[in-house]
């Protein structure tokens, strides 16, 4: 029977939805019909006019308007479709506007058109619509376009209904809803009844569960009725409450019993509660930093949140949930200690990751840096590269940080505005507890310029003598040890000098120690000046000073700085208003000569010095003797060369010269003597080389040139026969630069013949020389001279630059000569120099030819001019005229 | 400027009438004032032009108040029955009907630092022509039948190819003004225009999007630009002030701030046979210029 009455009921239910649902359908189709109808008229009428005034732009805005218009969704009259195209065709049927004119172009065919619609273009009246249902929701209609009652066009609107149909299936929607939902509502009585009990079991066990979770929760728990009553507590709660069961906090007010004062210590009213706030305003609360209370009444800081609980909207408590934060608030407490010391620290303090990027610096680094925190956050601590390390140095450095998670060391670092400077700087790793992997690198960096400035100074006042500034013993004694070890080295020698003021004293006691000690800055002043700038003065006691002269050559080297330090004390020093004399006892000592080590080279130049103040002071002695005597001698020499000149003490022997092909006398050579007052006829092997090395040699060269010339001319004019002079030239003399005109000038004053004149330079000069001395030789040809190459075979010339050399005749060495004819190698070498000369056509000449078989020899070997004791010596100028007088 | 200004009304026959009306001889203004008439303004450049004018007025002493008439041939008109009028107005109908109407030249706008222009001829993107002479049988927009550049350059280019320019075209479509040639092209009216230089540059900044849819075939010109010019009425004291206020408006800011919103740099003073080149395309043409 009940199923009966379901099925009655359900059979009336659809009989009634589908009465109406067909009801609404029909509905809907005739709307859609009236609205395409009133589209088309209102398009039929807007268009006549641009059509009559045949204006196609006006037509297709017009068109345009109307469409966009009607396509808007708040124009109710045709909700229920869209327009799909419109289109103005003339009575042929050719498109005069249209809604998509790319498609449609003026003037061109439109598509066919369905008879009914195609008969309006004959029988078309005004007002008229036809309407053509196109597909399954296309509506195609067509009115005429009438303008003073003829028919000038057609517009043709297609319009899509869709919309219509949407709605046709929303009706079935709404209606099949509807009886579903009465079938439901059966069903759902049913079931009501068997589901009631299976409910009340699912709630018992759904509480059952939500206790387990609360209990399991790590915060305190607990909720509160509306009068603040404890409804239930979680087991933290309980526990951190300080009591035993949740059932001992159950109907308890929660704020009288555990929150009743706040962190201050002033009581804490109730309805002040944030709690008592939310189960009474339903907002829930946050606070970090509140006191909670145990049983016992100590009491424990908190972070609570509290939420109301809500019944169907209704509030009926709020539940709490804590945490103590007492550890919190300890670290915070040390986190904001460390944080003190981290900035308030004089020592710059960088940290970086594990990568070595800077997170964190505190304020020193600004000021021992000049980088500001933003400017190095995110950056490398290569930084404050100073550039003065070399690589090994950071090799060695994160060595020692991977091996030991520390390092520590002096650094020059850079600050930013480019000055650097020392640090002494620490660097530790920080590891991670549970992983071992490096975290950060914690770097400490303390400025230690002062400190560096200081020992510097300090170490600067060890070493050196405050008064002048000089090294001192200490530093003279470690620089005379490496100069010892690099002479070594490199078998060098040095000279040692131990230098002694002669009469300081009497100035010190009579004029006082100020005036003392400024005479011993002048002295420092006045030998710091005559030395090199390697060489190093030092003070080492009182007023004794000494001097190492590394890389020297010879002995004599060390006597010309000691003779001008000597010579620097001649002019008297001035202090205050004193004209003050002082003079200096000189002591050498050589090394290797004197000692190979400190103590023996400082000991001997101090006896030495000790010596030269036995022999008279004001002068230097060498600790070896013979050097000393050596040297006075040299010194002697050399002071006579200088005035030997004006005392006209040089004179000129002369060497005869011949043709090996004729045995005639051809010419001479000049030889220039030194006929010394004391020591008599001095021999150039002697002075010449001293000339030289003060550069003597060029007046002196200048004075035999002119002498050799002008006896030459006046014998030539006297009627003797001496065609040709030859003049030695020294090396110095064509460096002095006025050789050329010196020569002219010679020939000028003599008057002799330039072709008379042969000027000798030796091998061994031309061969050091450049172009540009080249040049001059050549230049010395073009005034008519000869030149000769003297010593030929000893210099080393290359082939290739003999040929390119202005000479005129090649002179074979002495020593070459000497060797014939015992030596097979003299021989081969003279044989080879003739054949050479001859091959560049040059004359040669033998010197030094002392026996017959050495004239022999060499006239066999075509040599054309020969020199030489076995015809005649040097001879002075008498006896040379008196040869001459007798070829005649 | 060749927009024609035209109420926003939806009836067609209501948009006649206030044509009609436009048409009319406006005796019944005030005679304190005098006219400043413009042809083909669009509706959102009208404001500018009353600014103009307002400019024009105060820094002259000469009052003037705005007439927008349909097209050259109104604004010839209206200068011709009121000769006090100032215009702004094109090269073509300028030599058309000085000498007739005795049209007194003022000065000429500077665009581009430039007293010329060009007639720029446009179609849509894609299309195979290449030039204007490829467009036979087809259909051309124009803005205005005396339109220098939206008729009078591209009718005379083809008249140089021998092209018998009345037979050329299809359909030679009336857009109105330059902008509404560019719709008509654009909107695929029309399949060819020529347009004014100035007109397109704007059109193309404000409607970039659009703008990308053309492509320029063929720049023809340059030709002398847009006239200001007053009627025969006009003393010459009158004529010196407009002048001195045109040629000046970059010395002053609100000047400036008008050429800048008109897209000009100024304004610079030329005599009549500037517009030769114009009078020589007119002649071959065969158009009266007396």
């Amino acid at each position: 029977m009940a199923w009966l009455f379901v099925a009655a009921i359900l059979l009336t239910c659809a009989s009634i939805l589908n009465y109406g649902f067909q009801k609404e359908h029909q509905a809907a189709h005739s709307n859609v019909e009236k609205q395409a109808r009133l589209l088309n008229k209102l398009f039929a009428s807007q268009v006549a006019a641009p059509i009559h005034f045949r204006d196609y732009f006006l037509l297709w805005k017009t068109i345009k308007t109307l469409t966009e218009n009607s396509l808007h969704s708040n124009q109710p009259e045709f909700a229920d479709f869209s327009l799909r195209e419109a289109a103005v065709l003339d009575t042929n049927k050719k498109v005069l506007s249209h809604t998509n004119m790319k498609r449609y172009r003026l003037g061109t065919a439109y598509k066919p058109l369905p008879e009914d619609i195609d008969r309006l273009f004959t029988t078309g009246r005004n007002g008229e619509t036809v309407i053509f249902r196109q597909e399954e929701h296309l509506l195609v209609t067509a009115s005429p376009v009438v303008y003073e009652n003829k028919m000038i066009g057609l517009v043709v609107t297609t319009v899509d209904f869709s919309v219509a149909e949407q709605l046709e299936r929303q009706l079935i929607v709404k209606y099949g809803t509807a009886a579903l939902l009465m079938l439901g509502i059966l069903l759902v009585l049913y079931r009501w009844g068997r589901d009631k009990r299976v409910a009340a079991e699912a709630i018992a066990s759904a509480k059952d569960n939500l206790q387990l979770i609360l209990d399991s929760a790590h915060e305190g728990i607990y909720g509160v009725d509306m009068n603040g009553d404890c409804t239930f507590a979680n087991l933290t709660c309980t526990q951190m409450f300080g009591y035993s069961s949740p059932h001992d906090l159950m109907g308890r007010n929660i704020h009288q019993l555990a929150h009743h004062t706040r962190l201050s210590g002033e009581p804490y009213p109730e309805d002040d509660c944030p709690i008592y706030h939310t189960y009474q305003t339903g907002e829930p609360t946050h606070i970090d930093g509140d006191l909670f209370w145990r049983q016992d009444s100590s009491s424990f800081p908190v972070e609570y949140r509290s939420y109301p609980i809500r019944d169907n909207d209704v509030i009926i408590g709020a539940v709490v949930t804590f945490t103590d934060i007492t550890n919190r608030k300890q670290a915070e407490k040390k986190l904001r200690q460390a944080a003190a010391v981290f900035e308030n620290a004089t020592d710059g303090v960088i940290i970086t990751d594990a990568q070595g990027t800077i997170v964190s610096v505190n304020q020193a680094i600004t000021q021992i840096t000049g980088y500001r925190e933003d400017e190095v956050l995110g950056k490398n601590p290569n930084i404050f590269k100073s550039d003065r390390h070399d690589p090994s140095f950071f090799q060695d450095m994160w060595a020692s940080l991977n091996q030991h998670d520390h390092w520590r060391g002096e650094i020059w670092n850079r600050r930013k505005y480019g000055e650097i400077f020392p640090c002494w700087q620490t660097i530790s790793a920080v590891r991670d507890d549970q992983t071992g992997e490096i975290q950060h690198y914690v770097s400490l960096m303390s400025d230690i310029t002062a400190i560096k400035d200081s020992q510097e100074r300090l170490e600067h006042l060890a070493h050196h003598d405050p008064l002048t500034n000089l090294p001192n013993r200490l530093l003279f004694n470690d620089r005379l040890e490496h100069a010892i070890e690099r002479a070594h080295r490199e078998n060098g020698g040095i000279g040692v000098m131990f230098i002694d003021l002669d009469n300081f004293k009497p100035i010190n006691d009579g004029l006082g120690h100020a005036v003392g000690d400024r005479v011993l800055q002048l002295v420092a002043e006045r030998m710091t000046s005559q030395v090199r700038e390697d060489d190093t003065v030092a003070r080492i006691s009182g007023d004794e000073f000494a001097l190492i002269m590394e890389d020297t050559k010879e002995s004599q080297d060390v006597a010309h700085v000691a003779a001008k330090i000597l010579s620097a004390f001649e002019a008297p020093l001035q202090v205050d208003t004193h004209e003050l004399h002082v003079t200096t006892s000189i002591g050498i000592s050589l090394y290797p000569e004197d000692g190979k080590d400190v103590t023996t080279l400082v000991k001997n130049a101090d006896a030495a010095m000790y010596r030269a103040k036995k022999r008279g002071k004001n002068r230097y002695c060498y600790y070896t003797m013979d050097l000393t005597d050596a040297a006075m001698e040299r010194l002697e020499l050399q002071n006579d060369l200088r005035v030997a000149l004006k005392q006209n003490e040089f004179r000129i022997y002369y060497q005869p010269q011949y043709s090996l092909a004729t045995g005639q006398l051809i010419g001479a050579e000049a030889l220039v003597r030194w006929q010394h007052p004391k020591l008599g006829l001095i021999s150039p092997v002697k002075f010449i080389p001293l000339a030289e090395s003060t550069g003597l040699i060029v007046p002196i060269g200048r004075w035999v040139l002119h002498e050799a010339c002008a006896k030459t001319k006046s014998w030539q004019d006297a009627g003797l026969d001496i065609s040709r002079i030859g003049v030695n030239v020294a090396g110095r003399q064509i460096q002095s630069g006025d050789m050329v005109q010196t020569v002219q000038d010679v020939l000028e004053q003599t008057g002799l013949e330039p072709q008379c004149l042969e000027l000798e330079v030796t091998e061994s000069f031309i061969v050091r020389q450049t172009d540009k001395a080249i040049s001059m030789l050549e230049e010395l040809r073009d005034l008519g001279v000869t030149l000769a190459i003297d010593d030929f075979g000893t210099g080393y010339s290359a082939l290739s630059y003999l040929k390119r050399l202005p000479v005129n005749k090649l002179k074979i060495d002495r020593s070459f000569v000497n060797g014939i004819p015992h030596d097979p190698d003299d021989e081969a070498i003279t044989r080879a120099i003739i054949a050479l000369g001859k091959s560049l056509q040059l004359q040669i000449i033998a010197e030094g030819v002392e026996t017959e078989e050495q004239k022999e020899f060499i006239a066999l070997e075509g040599c054309n001019e020969v020199q030489g004791y076995y015809y005649s010596p040097p001879v002075p100028e008498k006896d040379f005229v008196e040869l001459l007088k007798s070829i005649e | 400027m060749t927009h024609i200004y035209l109420p926003n009304l939806k009836n067609l026959q209501l948009q006649l009438f206030s044509i009609c009306l436009l048409l009319m001889p406006l005796a019944s203004f005030a005679d304190s004032e005098h006219w400043f008439v413009a042809s083909g303004v669009l509706e959102a450049d009208a404001q500018l032009v009353e600014d103009f004018t307002q400019y024009l007025s105060e820094q002259s002493g000469y009052p003037m108040k705005v007439f927008f008439a349909k097209d050259y041939s109104g604004l010839s008109d209206m200068l011709r029955k009121n000769p006090e009028a100032v215009a702004w107005t094109c090269g073509s109908p300028y030599v058309e009907d000085q000498k007739a109407d005795g049209q007194q030249l003022i000065a000429v706008p500077l665009f581009e630092n430039e007293p010329t222009y060009h007639s720029m001829v446009i179609s849509l993107r894609g299309r195979p022509e290449k030039k204007l002479r490829d467009f036979n049988g087809q259909v051309l927009a124009y803005s205005d039948l005396r339109s220098n550049s939206g008729y009078v350059a591209p009718h005379h280019h083809l008249k140089l190819q021998e092209v018998n320019t009345d037979l050329f075209f299809k359909i030679k479509i009336n857009a109105h003004n330059h902008v509404g040639s560019i719709e008509a092209v654009l909107g695929g009216l029309a399949d060819v225009a020529a347009v004014d230089e100035y007109v397109l540059v704007e059109f193309q900044r404000k409607n970039p999007e659009a703008a990308k849819e053309l492509q320029i075939l063929e720049k023809l010109g340059p030709f002398p630009f847009t006239p200001i010019v007053a009627g025969n009425k006009v003393k010459q004291s009158i004529l010196d002030k407009l002048q001195h206020t045109l040629l000046t408006m970059s010395t002053t800011r609100q000047g400036r701030d008008l050429l800048i919103r008109f897209g000009l740099d100024g304004f610079v003073a030329k005599d009549t046979s500037f517009f030769r080149p114009i009078e020589e395309m007119l002649v071959r043409l065969g158009k009266q210029v007396e």
